[in-house]
């Protein structure tokens, strides 16, 4: 009966440890991209910026990477 | 309308979360105290009430996402390869629960880890189709091309979930002769705690999918901005 509950035990937790990892890196992954769009949002904007600036010097007061 | 989706994503997915919990918590009630003592097995025959639903909820997700993938080919809808790539990885998660569930049960009941027979075989077979088609994801790298190509892959990994159902049937296994839709006498009991828990399962696959939709949409939105910016510089 007790080994039998070892395994049970085993079973289910198992089943919860994946399912507890799958929520993890959904969340990772998530938090990963969200960092990346607003990287791309900066970089787009700044490219924009140069693009409509004649002198193509590009905004003098910003300290963001202008490449 | 994605606008109108993204809204909707975060109505429904707190609310999918805590039902999926609640339902969860009464299925682990359910099995751990409701339910009668299986005689033969013993404790450990309650692996059946996780093991099974969890087989049955990965393959509604994969016939899910294979019919979006079809969908797809037809439309060429974004959103329906969002949703297929979605269902199939977590899909994908409750077939590893069924696999690895499956094992735990199998050690004390026929004394070993694995048997090498249909049912498993065909099994394990379709959790390696869905891991190669999440490699196969990551290496194709424009987004129309990835798109086809696992829809593809998708549609073809469906064909194995009748053969797992009916493997039990057409040869003899190590697994036993069906107990569901199959004339095996399964307590009325067992029968309730088993569909409670493919309930449950059911809506945590809802929440999970949901939750993995929105990272779809996000890449796609990294992959748009990243497109613009190569254009731009």
């Amino acid at each position: 009966m007790e080994e039998n509950l070892k395994w049970l035990w085993y079973a289910f937790s198992a089943a919860w440890i994946i399912h507890i990892l799958y929520v993890a890196s959904i969340a990772s992954r998530a938090k990963d991209l969200r960092g990346q769009i607003d990287n791309l949002k900066t970089l787009l904007q700044d490219q924009q910026k140069r693009s409509d600036d004649p002198s193509g010097q590009g905004d003098p007061h910003s300290d963001r990477p202008t490449g | 309308m994605a606008e109108a989706d993204s809204t909707q994503v975060d109505k429904l997915t707190p609310v999918l979360a805590v039902a999926g919990a609640v339902l969860v918590v009464a299925a682990l009630y359910l099995i751990f105290v409701w339910v009668p003592m299986e005689s033969t097995m013993g404790v450990v025959q309650r692996i059946f009430y996780f093991h099974v639903p969890s087989a049955a909820t990965s393959w509604v997700a994969f016939l899910t996402g294979g019919m979006a993938a079809v969908r797809y080919l037809i439309s060429r809808d974004g959103r329906l390869d969002d949703l297929s790539v979605s269902c199939n990885e977590a899909g994908l998660v409750f077939c590893i629960v069924n696999l690895v569930t499956g094992m735990f049960w199998a050690k004390p009941v026929w004394g070993i880890w694995w048997a090498w027979d249909a049912r498993g075989q065909s099994a394990l077979l379709l959790a390696v189709i869905y891991v190669g088609y999440l490699i196969l994801r990551q290496s194709v790298t424009e987004p129309s091309q990835r798109a086809v190509v696992c829809a593809v892959v998708s549609i073809c990994g469906m064909v194995d979930i009748p053969i797992i159902y009916m493997a039990n049937r057409w040869w003899r296994t190590q697994h036993p002769a069906p107990v569901i839709f199959g004339g095996g006498g399964l307590d009325a009991r067992m029968g309730i705690v088993l569909a409670f828990t493919t309930v449950a399962l059911l809506t945590v696959l809802w929440y999970l999918v949901r939750q993995r939709r929105k990272l779809a949409v996000m890449q796609r939105e990294a992959e748009g901005l990243r497109r613009m910016v190569h254009a731009l510089g």
